[in-house]
């Protein structure tokens, strides 16, 4: 897994490629979380890289999600694969998460 | 995976690598197609992941066991430690209708693994320990 971070806007945008799983997950939470503790709370998730997430990527996006909405931000995927998607269906997590088509229609639903 | 694989560790995080790089490599000499592959990859993670987290007491961990067999028509994957018994199929299913704050981080692996397999078995094993078996069944004609 491969990830990294720039500012559109007022939107933080992680990009992230690879399998997200139990060795991986670890480093992605790291990722987003440097990001809400430097007050970045609007995020963007590109996950049109993403081939993989195992339940250990969930954990990550969850936590993510929380520690985000608690600040007054959120976190938004963009790009979701059908693979991937898939997961977070399984999971009820299409139902807590918004899902944009593409990073541009993510970032601007926060209206950067 | 002709007849079968298999590799054995120690139950601790650091021998995920090895788990999860067997694990591909075997896939992809299964031939399987895409959607078997992710989901025999995601159900062997899950329960490899759960032995090495719960299976053994703090300090004390022990031996896990993972085994590909592709057949005609099924994948099967075993999972087998010698540690503290603990049925999967009994696990209770996380709740998932609840609102963002609601949602527990975790619990999902157990139930990821009996949506994306066709079935699921575990039974004692006599010396100690567990044995999980996952059945996968192949799309028809591949």
């Amino acid at each position: 897994m491969e990830s990294s971070v720039e500012q559109v806007g007022n939107v933080t945008l992680v990009r992230v490629s690879g399998s997200v799983d139990g060795l991986t997950a670890d480093s992605l939470q790291t990722t987003f979380r440097e990001q809400v503790d430097a007050g970045a709370v609007r995020l963007v998730g590109d996950l049109g890289g993403v081939e993989y997430t195992s339940s250990a990527g969930l954990r990550a996006l969850l936590a993510t999600l929380k520690l985000a909405r608690q600040r007054g931000g959120d976190l938004r995927l963009a790009a979701v694969q059908p693979a991937v998607f898939r997961v977070l269906e399984l999971s009820g997590f299409t139902t807590i998460l918004k899902l944009f088509p593409d990073v541009d229609a993510a970032v601007k639903s926060f209206g950067a | 995976m002709t007849p079968a694989a298999e590799i054995t560790r120690p139950a601790r995080p650091a021998s995920l690598a090895d788990l999860l790089g067997f694990l591909d490599a075997t896939i992809a000499g299964a031939k399987l197609d895409a959607t078997t592959a992710f989901d025999v990859r995601l159900a062997a993670e899950e329960v490899c992941t759960n032995v090495i987290a719960h299976a053994y007491p703090a300090g004390v961990p022990g031996p896990v066991t993972l085994r590909l067999e592709r057949k005609p028509d099924v994948v099967v994957v075993t999972v087998e430690d010698a540690g503290i018994p603990f049925d999967p199929t009994t696990a209770p299913s996380p709740a998932l209708g609840g609102d963002w704050h609601e949602r527990a981080i975790g619990g999902l692996g157990w139930h990821l693994v009996r949506r994306v397999v066709d079935e699921v078995h575990h039974e004692p094993i006599a010396a100690g320990g567990n044995r999980v078996t996952l059945i996968k069944r192949l799309p028809a004609g591949t």
